[in-house]
């Protein structure tokens, strides 16, 4: 079978989006995985989401229907809430130890 | 709209029963003040949380008994609800029971754990409610978007959880690495759909199984997109299920958290993670495109996750840290019994067989820790059971009860859910593998058999502590409904060979 | 294709060329300094204008978080309430319903929220 829409992806600059999709996800990829304060892998994480968003957005549009759009705000609302848990733990992290610095927080290992 | 409301009553009344807990508890003066720091406890928490207690306690029995009665006459045949997001009725009938089960025991353990604790225990129900209605609508969701609401829905209030447990310094530590690594995984998962999405133009599983059925096994741009999808998708699941390469998180958290939780998120969530993962790979339908590089993934990293849970579990010293590491081998176990891709029901029902199995000698593990903590002194280490079997026979015995089947050996439910799952692998032909994993259980066996050694076998090093057996009533009942399960169903595995087929069918 | 991107690239060259300008004609015509401590108000963030009424790097209180928190529940209620605007019309009276359950477990986790003094200040 061949699929009507990938030529189109790889034909008329979806490539571009997916690239730059890959290049914002791969970014909050190595921020949560590099950076060293909680918050700025937080950060991280809400960028690889809103990255994800982007091809959702872009999809959507190529098929001309409306899910990708709204799991797209879907997104937004788990998104939301996840930041919402991580920010009350981060500040228990800070009110006991007064840093969010992850080499506090590296007692737990084995 | 074609929607009858019969088919989700028990999402409906666990809603109802979020509801009334958390008004009733909002009529009441804070036990915390927001944000606060521990010494800001009112001094009536203990009548607080029995109240919470009671209200989740009885609350979730009735939502089981309505599920139980009404949902009965929905188990005939299954429906797409709401536009092809859920699918209610049928076999999911016994998946929900399933995990209502594993909610009512955890409640039945957490019920003096919160109390001893002085957790904010109307808090700790209403999250522990939230994710088991995420993971209720997880396992019935049939669309891409429901299965990542409800993946989060069941996801997010267990890394608040975590994050409750008092007496500990560390607890905030295990709490963000989860929220942190969750939120990695389900970026993936996403990615992962949207590949899928922008190749099918669909968000509902079927269709999209469909689509990738009839790829062409030729290279393509295509094929290439939609593999890479796949592998995201993976991934993003793998990380929940702890499988090798994703569950760095696994032994802190498990760890970190309150017993009841550790217990709670070792068995529904697997669980419910693994009926997702079965629903996407191991569908009715055949991927000619697919299944050789998925067949390679899931005997890697279910013998990788074998290996390695196993032999670290060994050298551990804590209980729970070495539980945890079992849950990731048991993960591998029943990611292997997918490694042939097969796509026969009889592999979809050794993987949920053996779910819920564990189900009950998982809860029962954590179910003896629990019953031996009391107040800060947690039961976690080696040292802290040893010996326990002169003044706690009962105890020892159900732990013992535990072992066995955690090892795989004969009475338990256990040693019917290994034997099933290396059917598959050697009716798949998949006899180095088969091998391997067989020796590693065996390997296994020595540090499920030293924790009935220690308890038997030695003198206890320090005073074993007074436990007032009065409070302890909700623990037995959990303890005993468990062991009661694994030796019944262990001996006589019909019935819930039964069950797991109805469920089995539900995915196909 | 790339034709219409020549004005943006324009606009580019001549934005850059206009700041390259000012700061050269600055350097030449301006006052010469030996250093920068001779004009101390070259070191404020506004070189003209009033003063700074307070550091703006102090602490926001925590109590902020629990108020921004419950911003965001009713900013988001918001962009859900968007998609549903839209179908709203052809739906009939099932969507008026519908937004009125969504509504009702909103409030409650606010009344939650309140009960639990979230927006008590002080």
């Amino acid at each position: 079978m061949n699929n009507p829409f990938t030529d189109f992806i790889i034909g008329s600059g979806g490539i571009y989006t997916i690239a730059v999709v890959l290049l914002l996800f791969t970014l909050g990829g190595m921020t949560v995985l590099f950076r060293r304060t909680l918050l700025h892998m937080l950060m991280g994480v809400e960028l690889m989401l809103n990255a994800v968003n982007l091809s959702f957005i872009y999809f959507s549009r190529l098929h001309q229907n409306h899910d990708g759009q709204i799991l797209s705000l879907m997104i937004f609302v788990v998104a939301a809430c996840e930041v919402a848990v991580g920010i009350a733990i981060i500040v228990h992290l800070f009110k006991r130890t007064g840093t969010i610095s992850v080499e506090t927080y590296t007692a737990e290992r084995g | 709209m074609n929607f009858d409301p019969i088919f989700l009553i028990g999402e409906f009344s666990l809603v109802a029963l979020i509801v009334i807990l958390t008004l009733v508890d909002a009529m009441r003066k804070p036990v915390f003040a927001l944000l606060g720091s521990s010494a800001e406890i009112t001094p009536d928490i203990e009548s607080r949380n029995r109240q919470a207690t009671w209200i989740a306690g009885i609350g979730l029995v009735i939502v089981a008994a309505v599920y139980f009665i009404f949902g009965k006459a929905t188990s005939g045949e299954s429906v797409s609800l709401l536009h092809d997001s859920l699918r209610a009725g049928g076999g999911v009938y016994i998946g929900k029971l399933a995990i209502i089960g594993a909610g009512i025991l955890t409640i039945l353990l957490s019920a003096r754990y919160t109390m001893a604790q002085s957790i904010p225990a109307a808090d700790y129900y209403l999250l522990l409610c939230f994710s088991l209605l995420g993971a209720l609508t997880l396992i019935a969701a049939e669309n891409f978007l429901m299965i990542f609401l409800s993946l989060e829905m069941m996801s997010i209030p267990i890394y608040a959880l975590v994050g409750l447990k008092r007496y500990n310094s560390r607890v905030g530590e295990s709490a963000i690495k989860y929220l942190l690594l969750g939120g990695l995984s389900s970026a993936f998962l996403l990615l992962g759909i949207s590949f899928i999405y922008g190749m099918t133009g669909t968000l509902v599983v079927n269709d999209v199984l469909t689509h990738l059925s009839q790829v062409s096994q030729t290279v393509s741009s295509e094929m290439l997109l939609m593999g890479l999808g796949l592998v995201f998708i993976f991934v993003g699941l793998a990380f929940k299920v702890s499988l090798v390469p994703f569950h760095a998180w696994t032994p802190d958290v498990y760890e970190g958290a309150a017993t009841p939780v550790t217990s709670f998120m070792s068995v529904a969530v697997k669980l419910a993670a693994f009926a997702v993962i079965l629903k996407i790979f191991a569908g009715s339908l055949l991927f000619p495109a697919f299944d050789p590089l998925f067949s390679r993934l899931f005997a890697f990293f279910a013998l990788l996750t074998i290996i390695y849970g196993n032999s670290v579990a060994i050298v551990q010293k804590n209980v729970k840290r070495m539980l945890a590491y079992s849950s990731i081998a048991h993960a591998g176990y029943m990611a292997l019994a997918l490694a042939p891709m097969g796509h026969n029901i009889e592999a979809v029902q050794a993987v949920l067989f053996y779910g819920i199995g564990y189900i009950a000698m998982n809860m029962l593990a954590f179910g003896v820790l629990v019953y031996l903590t009391y107040r800060d002194k947690y039961c976690e280490t080696l040292e802290d059971l040893t010996g326990i079997a002169r003044k706690y026979p009962g105890a020892a015995a159900v732990m013992s009860v535990a072992m066995f089947s955690l090892g795989g050996l004969p009475p338990a439910v256990g040693f019917v859910g290994k034997v099933q799952i290396f059917l598959q692998l050697i009716n798949g032909k998949f006899y180095a593998t088969a091998v391997i994993a067989l020796l590693f259980s065996m390997v296994a066996l020595y540090f499920y058999i030293n924790v009935i050694v220690v308890m038997y076998m030695k003198e206890p090093e320090a005073e074993v502590a007074n436990i007032d057996k009065k409070s302890m009533l909700p623990v037995w009942l959990t303890l005993g409904f468990s062991t009661l399960f694994i030796l019944i169903l262990g001996i006589l595995p019909s019935p819930l060979m039964e069950w797991s087929l109805e469920w089995a069918k539900m995915l196909f | 294709m790339t034709d219409q991107y020549l004005p943006v690239l324009l606009y580019i060259l001549i934005a850059a060329v206009t700041v390259a300008l000012i700061l050269i004609l600055n350097a030449i015509f301006g006052p010469k300094a030996k250093h920068r401590k001779d004009f101390p108000s070259k070191s404020t963030p506004f070189e003209c204008g009033s003063d700074l009424l307070e550091e703006n790097t102090r602490r926001v209180s925590i109590r902020y978080y629990l108020i921004a928190l419950l911003f965001v529940l009713f900013d988001l209620e918001g962009i859900l309430l968007y998609p549903w605007a839209v179908v709203a019309r052809s739906l009939g009276s099932i969507a008026i319903i519908e937004i009125f359950i969504f509504l009702f477990f909103l409030v409650v986790a606010f009344i939650f929220a309140y009960k639990r003094k979230a927006l008590d200040w002080r």
